[in-house]
């Protein structure tokens, strides 16, 4: 115990600059699963959690600082909406055009339903 | 002069191809003496033209001949021999070159069904249409995708293979997924064939082996390529929901359901329609793959070898196939012997599950396609990705897997009355046992426990047979298929669940000699360095993991830098066994000796792949052992 702390209070002294970036546990949890739902922009298909590209980078560490100031996952998520537009997020946000895909579930299983109650009889 | 030669035995397929299809179809009107054999040996003489084929690009990129363009663009000479092999498929042309070939094979095996020759018409038209589907793909080939072509003038040095791709894993995935991709031609073959000649449900009886072993393959495909992104792509992660993932996906799920519907045709004469549009449905979805990966319209990790050009040819190909089926099957098919069906009949379960099965499906294909139809409509480019998906999939998921259950204990024609009680039992044991996870784990959500209720249900109804005939594996092989289908889906889905709501991923700066801690799990970097590969630069760390300071294992992750590309891949340090996995990758140098490390701890993951191993034994005992069984049963 006593060792971890002097050996935390050595990192702490040698890089406070690494070490200031560190989160809590329960942010961490929101870091990793923020970070999985932005679309790095300059990949081909690829979360910035996966992605080497330097714009990855400095998004999740952007997103880290956001976390830190205690922005909520929401407000987050607006600011990088406004600041690069709707094709940044893996989770499309629900409006007129997004409509039809967020009620698919609901239609296709009345559509299907529909269908097992005609070939069922 | 070699790749000469393969041009011309190209042609020579195509010739036979030709022959193939206009023999068969010319006897549809008109009785020709011998066709059934001319057929036959067409359909020998273009698997062997397209073998020698293969065959000689095969030679080609062992020889180092840049003179072809395609090795050129897929080969140099520090490539290890191993993978000069999979290079072969590993561009456009050449997994054009492997899908018809696969398909001839498959064609192949298919002529010499001895059960099929009793329906000598069905078998003849399916032959001819499998002809057809090879003769469009060999224009496609010959037309816009010549893995023959030259170039001039010849490079000293290739430009190597794509260093994803140079992983053991990549010899064996793509044919894997290719041979059930394109094996679902098979069943669709024979549903239109079926249209064009006997037109009665004699052809479900064919075609559900077919369906079975092409899924099978379908199934080994998948879990392939989800555990080769595991331990590839370098973070960990083993399903993206990707374009091309879901591609393969949506004939799956179509491809179970064909599976399902086809016994309700064999053995009860219903849903024949149903089963003939789930075949043409599946091979539809199977093109629309290849059109999906090949075409580059998506964006998306996998597209290395696409060109809009090539996409349009695959889109006519798609078209014309599956609109001539459509067509066929609306001028031809009967209306369905009608019966009134009882709710809890097993007839009407197995319907319902496969109804489910493809809202699943459709429900894949609206995520996949919804950001390219806003984008052509000029509406903005939207992403729809792993959040949308894992939320909607469980809307038919969930239903799904409740009546996966139930149907294991309904009967044929009746309400079984008493199928409440059969039930109850086994429904109050997965509720038990399942209470066990969160006092394992610890509590996470409700949805995490309805996950874990519906795996357990799954396993323990489908291994009910067993314990129902007091253990005696001989009185249950006839539901081995079955119950090892169940089983291993019930897996997956455990591991599914356990995985992604305990799993704990972290990302953490380390030196030497220092620490990081991940759950119960202490990993200590001991060592850092660099050396040198075959044709790559490697950066790698040594990693001891230990357990309440029990030495467990030492992994050694790595970065590499192949020559014949800047990007940076990710080999992960991996310590497995059946409960968990513990997952390490190299990130970048911070400075300072420090380095970021990205840390997993995934509980239950490696089910999510011996689910499907488990299911495709299930399927490999239907195909070879239990058929027969099965028919003395009923």
């Amino acid at each position: 115990m006593i060792r971890n702390k002097i050996f935390s209070l050595f990192i702490l002294l040698c890089f406070s600059g690494v070490a200031a970036d560190e989160l809590n546990t329960k942010d961490q949890l929101r870091y990793q699963s923020l970070i999985q739902e932005v679309r790095c922009l300059v990949c081909q298909n690829q979360s910035v959690a996966e992605s080497n590209a330097e714009l990855a980078k400095d998004l999740r560490r952007e997103i880290k600082l956001q976390i830190k100031d205690g922005k909520s996952d929401s407000d987050i998520k607006k600011y990088l909406f406004d600041r690069y537009g709707e094709f940044i997020l893996y989770e499309p946000a629900f409006s007129q055009k997004t409509f039809f895909l967020w009620f698919a579930p609901i239609i296709l299983l009345m559509m299907f339903y529909g269908w097992f109650k005609k070939i069922g009889n | 002069m070699i790749p000469e030669l393969g041009q011309v035995f190209l042609v020579a397929a195509l010739a036979s191809a030709l022959l193939q299809f206009l023999g068969g179809i010319s006897s549809l009107s008109k009785n020709i003496p011998n066709i059934e054999l001319f057929v036959e040996r067409t359909t020998a003489m273009q698997t062997f033209f397209l073998i020698i084929c293969f065959g000689l690009l095969t030679t080609s990129f062992l020889q180092d001949d840049f003179s072809v363009l395609y090795v050129a663009s897929n080969s140099n000479t520090a490539l290890p021999i191993a993978y000069k092999f999979a290079a072969v498929w590993g561009g456009h042309e050449g997994s054009l070159l492997l899908w018809v070939l696969i398909l001839a094979v498959w064609t192949l095996f298919l002529s010499k069904d001895k059960a099929l020759k009793s329906l000598p018409e069905l078998r003849i038209q399916s032959l001819s249409i499998l002809g057809l589907i090879s003769l469009g793909f060999l224009i496609f080939i010959l037309y816009t995708s010549n893995p023959f072509e030259r170039l001039l003038p010849i490079p000293i040095q290739g430009r190597g293979l794509n260093p994803l791709l140079q992983d053991p894993a990549l010899v064996i995935h793509p044919p894997t997924l290719y041979a059930g991709y394109v094996g679902l031609a098979v069943p669709f073959a024979l549903a239109v064939a079926s249209l064009l000649t006997v037109n009665n449900h004699q052809w479900a009886k064919h075609a559900r082996s077919w369906t079975i072993l092409s899924w099978m393959f379908l199934t080994g495909g998948i879990a392939l390529g989800s555990w080769w992104a595991y331990y590839e792509l370098g973070w960990g992660g083993w399903w993206f929901w990707d374009p091309v993932e879901n591609a393969s996906l949506m004939p799956w799920f179509v491809a179970t359901a064909l599976m399902h519907s086809l016994i309700v045709t064999e053995k009860r004469g219903l849903f024949n329609g149903f089963s003939i549009l789930l075949a043409i449905t599946a091979f539809s979805l199977s093109l629309l793959g290849t059109f999906l990966v090949r075409s580059g319209v998506l964006i998306s990790v996998h597209s290395f070898a696409s060109d809009p050009q090539r996409g349009l040819f695959i889109l006519m190909l798609l078209a014309f196939f599956t609109g001539s089926a459509l067509v066929i099957y609306s001028i031809k098919q009967k209306k369905n012997r009608s019966e009134k069906l009882h709710p809890f009949s097993r007839e009407s379960l197995l319907l319902l599950n496969n109804v489910f099965l493809c809202a699943s499906a459709g429900l894949v294909l609206i995520g996949t396609v919804y950001p390219l139809i806003l984008e052509m409509l000029d509406l903005g480019k939207i992403s729809v990705g792993p959040p949308y998906f894992n939320f909607v999939i469980l809307f038919p998921f969930i239903p799904l897997l409740i009546f996966i259950g139930i149907a294991v204990f309904s009967n044929w024609r009746n309400d079984s009355k008493n199928i409440l009680k059969k039930v109850l039992p086994i429904l109050f044991l997965s509720l038990a046992l399942g209470l066990a996870f969160p006092f394992i784990y610890g509590w996470s959500s409700l949805i995490t426990l309805v996950g874990i209720y519906l795996a357990l249900w799954t396993m323990i109804t489908g291994i009910s047979p067993l314990i129902r005939n007091q253990f005696s594996i001989k009185k249950t092989l006839v539901f081995m298929p079955m119950m090892l289908g169940h089983i291993g889906l019930g897996l997956m889905i455990l591991g599914i669940t356990v995985t992604s709501s305990y799993g704990i991923t972290f990302d953490d700066s380390m030196s030497i000699e220092q620490s990081s801690r991940v759950g119960d799990y202490e990993f200590k970097l001991t060592k850092i360095g660099k050396r040198n590969g075959p044709n790559y630069l490697a950066q790698f760390a040594s990693i001891e993991i230990t357990k309440d300071g029990k030495y467990i294992q030492t992994v050694y992750p790595e970065k590499r830098v192949y020559d014949s590309s800047s990007m940076a891949m990710t080999e992960a340090g991996i310590e497995a066994n059946l409960f968990r996995d513990l997952f390490i990758a190299v990130g970048e140098d911070i400075g300072g000796g420090s380095w970021s490390m990205h840390l997993q701890y995934k509980p239950l993951l490696r089910l999510i792949w011996y689910g499907p191993i488990v299911m495709m034994l299930g399927g490999l005992i239907r195909v070879f052992l239990s058929k027969r069984n099965e028919e003395t049963y009923q």
